[in-house]
C-alpha cells in the first residue's frame, strides 16, 4: 500500500507538494478522501476469561478461538453472505464421484516469520489433528479423510472414505506451521504462548489474565490491516465491563438486552459509540427426554409447544431483541425452510391435544394426570445463564395455566453436562445450540448418537431424519442439499423433540471512531482487516516493528 | 527450641500426607469433568475424541492409582501440567503470586497501622464517643458487601469524577511510561482494592486489640505501674501494650496462608490477575492438578504458619519458653 501511505503522510506531502501539477494535485486529494483510510490506532476489546492456548487446534475456549481466528489462516472461510471462498486456498475442486477435494494454494504467502506456507503446512496439520497423542478436540472430522496427498507445494489433494460433504467447511481449521512445530509436542510446546501464523495479526505480548495485544501484519496477503493493534483485555465482571466502557478504555463489547435497549441511550453513548444489532448463530430450546413415557406421545410435546408463548418470551427476557425459533436452522442459514410456521399461541388447543392423549384433571385438584399419575416434571438448566433461567420461569408459569407442574433446578456446567445430560439423568432441560455455518446437524438428532456422552440426548429417533441426514452429508451442491435441510427443518419441526423458543439477535457496542464497519448476515467482524481509525481521531500510539 | 522445632516440622509430614489423600479424593469424586473434556457442548467433539482425551489425561485409570501417581510427582517437586492450557502448575501460579502477595500484605499491613491504634485507643477510653463511632465504623466495614461498595466507588471515582481507574492493574500504554508515570499508574490502580480489603478487615484486629488490651489494663502489674506512679503513657504503651498484643501475634501467624489466597470476588470485579480467581477457575473447570497444587501450598502454609506462631509466641513470651525447655 505505498500510495496510501504517501497520501497520508504529511510531511511527505509538504516535500513534494510544489513539484507537483496541479492536476496532479487534485487527483491526489480527491483520492486521498476517497480511498485513503488512516492505519493506526489501537481497537480494545474484552474478554471475560483468558485465552487458554493459541495452538489453534487444540483451542476449545472462545477466547482463544477468537484470537487464534486474527493469527491463523484456514484453507476456506465464510464470506459476509455466508458463502464459502477461499483463504489460504485459491480455489478447489470436488471429484464427479464426491470423494476427492483437491485445493490450489494461494502463491507468496509467508508465515509471520518470513517462511513461505505451502502445501505440506496443510498436511502436517492434517496429521497432528488426527495424531491420538495430541489433545485436539476437533479430530472428528478429520478422522473420515482416507489421505491428504501433497501434490505440488501449491497443491493438495484430500480424499475422503466416503463422501462428507461437511468436511469441505472443516477445512476453515486453522493451519499451523510444520517448519516451528514438527519436533513439538503440541500438548505442551511454548508455540502456545508464541504462535507464529498467516494470518493479518500478529502476537506482540501476552500478559496473563490481563491482556493479549496483537499487531497488524504488514505483509499480510490480504493487505496490512488499518487498525495498528487489536488488545483484548480479561474482564471477567460484566458490571465493571460496563462502567469501562464508560470511561472510554473498551472500545468494543457484546451488550445484553437490558443494556441495548435502557442502558445505553444517554447522550454520552450516543456521541461516542455506534451500536449494532446482527443474528446470531445460535438458539435456544426446551429439550425432552424422549425415553421419559410423559413425553414419549407426539400429541404431548405439540400441546407443550401451544401452550407456551415463545413471543412473550422474547418480549420480556430478550427485551424483544429475538426472534421465535422454529426449527433447527435460522433464519439466515441458507437451510432454513421459510414455510414452517410457527404455531400461534393457544393454551385451549393444548389442554385439547393433551385430553387425546389421556392428559386432563380427573381429580380436580388443578394439576392433569393420567393412570393417576400427575403430569409433573423438572427443568434442568445450567447456572450462570440469567436469560435461560428467566425463560424457565416463564414456562413455568404459562404450563401451570393448562395444568402441568414444573419445577426448575439450576446445576453447575460441569456437573450439569457430565451428571446428568451425559447420564440421560434429566425429564426436561433448557439450553441453546450455537450453530456452525453448515447446516449438518447429523451429531445431534441421527439415531445413531443416542449413546451417553453423545449429543442426541434427547434421544431423538425418526428414521426418515436419518436418511435424510445422511443424504446431507453426501451432497455437495447446495442447492441440492438445501432441500433435504428444508424437509428436516419441516419434519422436527412437526416432531418437537424439542420446543424451539427463540434465536436471540447479537447485540454489540463499538467506538464510533471506527469507520468501515458494515454489517451482513455473518456479523460484524467479518471484515475487521478493513476498519480504520480517522488520524485526528486516533487515540492510542502506533507500533511500528521496526 | 531447635529441637521443638525438628519436632513440630516432623510431625507435619503426616499431617500433609493425610490432607491431600483426602482432598485428591474429595476432588475427584465430586460430579464433573474437566471441562477441557466438553467445553461448551461442541457437536463437533465426538464420543471417540472424549474418551482419547480422557485416556491422555489419566482420568481413565482407577482413582487409586492416579493418587499414587500424583503423590510419587509431588515428592519430586513436580506439580504437573493444568489440563486446561498444558502450562506447568508451578509456572502458571508464579504468574498470580506476587500481585496477591503485594496486595495482602499491603492491606494487612495497613490493617494493623490502623486497627492496632485504633484498638488501643478504643480500650483506654473504653465506652466513650470515639470507642463507639468506632465500633460502629469497623463493624460497617465487616458487614458492607465490599463487592457492592466497590462498584459504587469505581461508579463515582473512576466514571463520575475521572480521578481513578476503573480496572485491571495498569493503562494500556503502560510501557511507554517512565518510571514515576509507571509508580503513579500502579499506585492508582491498586489503591481501591487494598484500601477497600483494609476496610472489609478492621473489624477483626481491632477488635482482638480492644480486648485484649481492656483485659491488660485490668491486670494486677496495671495497678502496681500507676501505684508507684509511672505516667499514664508508660503505664499503657510499655506496660499494657506489650502483653496485650501477643494474641495479635498468634493471628498474624495464622493469617500467613490466607496471603497467598486470594478474594475471588475482589479480583472478578477489579479484573485483578490474583490467587483467588485462578483457584476458583480451576475448581469450575475441574483442573485437578491446578486445584491440588493450591491445596496442598495452602495446607503447607497454614501448618507452617501455625508453627510460625507458636515459635514467635514463645519468642515473645518468655513464660511459654521456659515452660517447654
Amino acid at each position: 500500500m505505498p500510495v496510501k501511505k504517501t497520501i497520508n503522510s504529511s510531511i511527505l506531502r509538504k516535500r513534494y507538494f510544489k513539484k507537483l501539477s496541479f492536476i496532479t494535485v487534485v487527483f491526489l486529494f480527491i483520492a486521498g478522501i476517497s480511498l485513503a483510510c488512516d492505519y493506526g490506532d489501537a481497537l480494545i476489546n474484552a474478554s471475560s476469561a483468558d485465552a487458554r492456548t493459541l495452538v489453534p487446534i487444540l483451542a476449545s475456549d472462545t477466547a482463544s478461538s477468537s484470537i487464534s481466528g486474527l493469527i491463523f489462516n484456514g484453507l476456506v472461510k465464510y464470506d459476509k453472505d455466508i458463502n464459502l471462498i477461499g483463504d489460504l486456498s485459491e480455489s478447489w475442486q470436488v471429484s464427479s464421484d464426491n470423494l476427492e477435494i483437491v485445493f490450489r494454494l494461494k502463491e507468496n504467502i509467508t508465515w509471520h516469520d518470513g517462511v513461505e506456507f505451502s502445501a505440506e503446512d496443510v498436511k502436517f496439520t492434517y496429521e497432528k489433528l488426527i495424531d491420538p497423542e495430541v489433545r485436539t478436540p476437533y479430530s472428528g472430522d478429520f478422522e473420515r479423510v482416507a489421505s491428504v496427498e501433497v501434490i505440488d507445494p501449491l497443491t493438495l489433494k484430500v480424499s475422503y472414505k466416503e463422501p462428507f460433504s461437511p468436511g469441505l467447511a472443516s477445512w476453515g481449521m486453522p493451519i499451523i506451521p510444520k517448519h516451528i512445530l514438527a519436533k513439538e509436542d503440541l500438548n505442551t510446546t511454548e508455540f502456545s504462548r508464541a504462535p507464529i501464523g498467516t494470518g493479518p495479526y500478529k502476537l506482540r505480548k501476552w500478559v496473563t489474565q490481563e491482556k493479549i495485544e496483537l499487531v497488524a501484519n504488514e505483509d499480510y496477503f490480504e493487505g496490512q490491516p488499518y487498525i495498528s493493534r487489536i488488545i483484548t483485555r480479561i474482564i471477567p465482571d460484566s458490571d465493571t465491563l460496563f462502567l469501562e466502557l464508560q470511561t472510554k478504555n473498551i472500545d468494543w463489547m457484546g451488550l445484553t438486552p437490558l443494556q441495548y435497549n435502557k442502558k445505553t441511550n444517554s447522550n454520552f453513548f450516543k456521541d461516542n459509540f455506534n451500536k449494532f444489532r446482527t443474528q446470531a448463530f445460535q438458539y435456544t430450546y426446551l429439550g425432552y427426554n424422549l425415553n421419559d413415557p410423559k413425553f414419549k406421545d407426539k400429541r404431548v410435546r405439540q400441546a407443550l409447544n401451544y401452550a407456551v408463548d415463545k413471543q412473550e418470551i422474547i418480549d420480556g427476557v430478550l427485551l424483544g431483541l429475538g426472534r421465535v425459533c422454529t426449527g433447527p436452522f435460522i433464519p439466515e442459514s441458507w437451510a432454513y425452510n421459510d414455510n414452517v410456521e410457527p404455531v400461534k399461541f393457544d393454551p385451549e388447543r393444548a389442554k385439547k391435544l393433551l385430553k387425546q392423549a389421556g392428559w386432563f384433571d380427573s381429580d380436580k385438584d388443578g394439576i392433569i394426570d393420567k393412570n393417576g399419575q400427575k403430569f409433573e416434571f423438572t427443568l434442568i438448566t445450567n447456572q450462570g445463564n440469567d436469560l435461560r433461567i428467566s425463560s424457565a420461569q416463564i414456562i413455568q408459569k404459562r404450563l401451570a395455566d393448562i395444568g402441568i407442574r414444573m419445577k426448575i433446578k439450576v446445576i453447575e456446567w460441569s456437573s450439569f453436562l457430565s451428571e446428568f445430560i451425559d447420564k440421560r439423568r434429566f425429564e426436561a432441560v433448557l439450553l441453546g445450540w450455537s450453530l456452525s455455518r453448515d447446516p449438518d446437524n447429523f451429531d445431534i438428532f441421527h439415531s445413531s448418537k443416542i449413546k451417553e456422552g453423545e449429543f442426541n440426548f434427547v434421544s431423538y429417533k425418526n428414521p426418515e431424519v436419518d436418511k435424510l441426514l445422511i443424504e446431507g452429508r453426501r451432497i455437495f451442491i447446495q442447492s441440492k442439499r438445501a432441500q433435504i435441510y428444508k424437509q428436516v427443518h419441516k419434519m422436527i419441526y412437526d416432531d418437537q423433540p424439542y420446543m424451539f423458543l427463540y434465536v436471540p439477535d447479537s447485540l454489540s457496542i463499538i467506538d464510533n471512531r471506527f469507520k468501515g464497519i458494515n454489517p451482513a448476515p455473518l456479523g460484524i467482524s467479518y471484515n475487521l482487516i478493513k476498519w480504520w481509525v480517522e488520524k485526528k481521531d486516533q487515540r492510542y500510539r502506533n507500533y511500528f516493528s521496526q | 527450641m531447635i529441637r521443638f522445632i525438628i519436632k513440630r516440622l516432623l510431625g507435619l509430614l503426616p499431617l500433609l500426607l493425610g490432607i491431600t489423600l483426602i482432598s485428591f479424593f474429595v476432588i475427584h469424586l465430586s460430579p464433573g469433568e474437566p471441562t477441557v473434556l466438553q467445553e461448551s457442548m461442541n457437536p463437533k467433539v465426538s464420543l471417540e475424541v472424549k474418551e482419547r482425551l480422557l485416556k491422555l489425561y489419566d482420568l481413565d485409570k482407577p482413582i487409586y492409582v492416579q493418587y499414587i501417581n500424583w503423590l510419587a510427582r509431588i515428592i519430586r517437586f513436580d506439580f504437573g501440567t493444568s489440563f486446561i492450557d498444558g502450562r506447568p502448575v508451578i509456572e502458571k501460579i508464579a504468574r498470580r503470586l506476587p500481585l496477591t502477595l503485594f496486595i495482602n500484605i499491603t492491606s494487612m499491613m495497613l490493617i494493623f497501622l490502623i486497627a492496632v491504634p485504633l484498638g488501643v485507643i478504643s480500650a483506654v477510653k473504653k465506652n466513650s464517643v470515639f470507642d463507639r463511632s468506632m465500633t460502629i465504623f469497623v463493624f460497617i466495614g465487616f458487614a458492607m458487601p465490599t463487592f457492592w461498595l466497590a462498584l459504587l466507588l469505581m461508579d463515582l471515582l473512576g466514571v463520575k469524577l475521572g480521578v481513578l481507574p476503573v480496572v485491571g492493574l495498569k493503562s494500556i500504554d503502560f510501557e511507554y511510561f517512565n518510571f514515576f508515570e509507571k509508580i503513579f499508574d500502579l499506585a492508582g490502580h491498586l489503591a481501591l482494592p487494598i484500601v477497600l480489603s483494609a476496610f472489609s478487615g478492621l473489624a477483626g484486629i481491632s477488635r482482638y486489640m480492644r480486648t485484649s488490651m481492656v483485659n491488660a489494663l485490668k491486670a494486677p502489674y496495671i495497678y502496681t505501674a500507676r501505684a508507684k506512679g509511672l505516667p499514664e503513657s508508660q503505664v499503657i504503651f510499655k506496660h499494657a501494650l506489650r502483653n496485650a498484643v501477643l494474641p495479635i501475634v498468634t493471628i498474624l501467624g495464622l493469617s500467613v496462608p490466607g496471603l497467598i489466597g486470594g478474594s475471588v470476588i475482589f479480583e472478578t470485579i477489579f479484573s485483578l490477575p490474583g490467587m483467588g480467581r485462578l483457584f476458583y477457575e480451576a475448581v469450575m473447570q475441574r483442573d485437578y492438578s491446578m486445584i491440588m497444587a493450591s491445596l496442598v501450598i495452602g495446607a503447607f502454609l497454614t501448618l507452617i504458619g501455625n508453627l510460625l506462631a507458636d515459635i514467635s509466641y514463645a519468642y515473645v513470651d518468655p513464660r511459654i519458653r521456659y515452660s517447654k525447655q
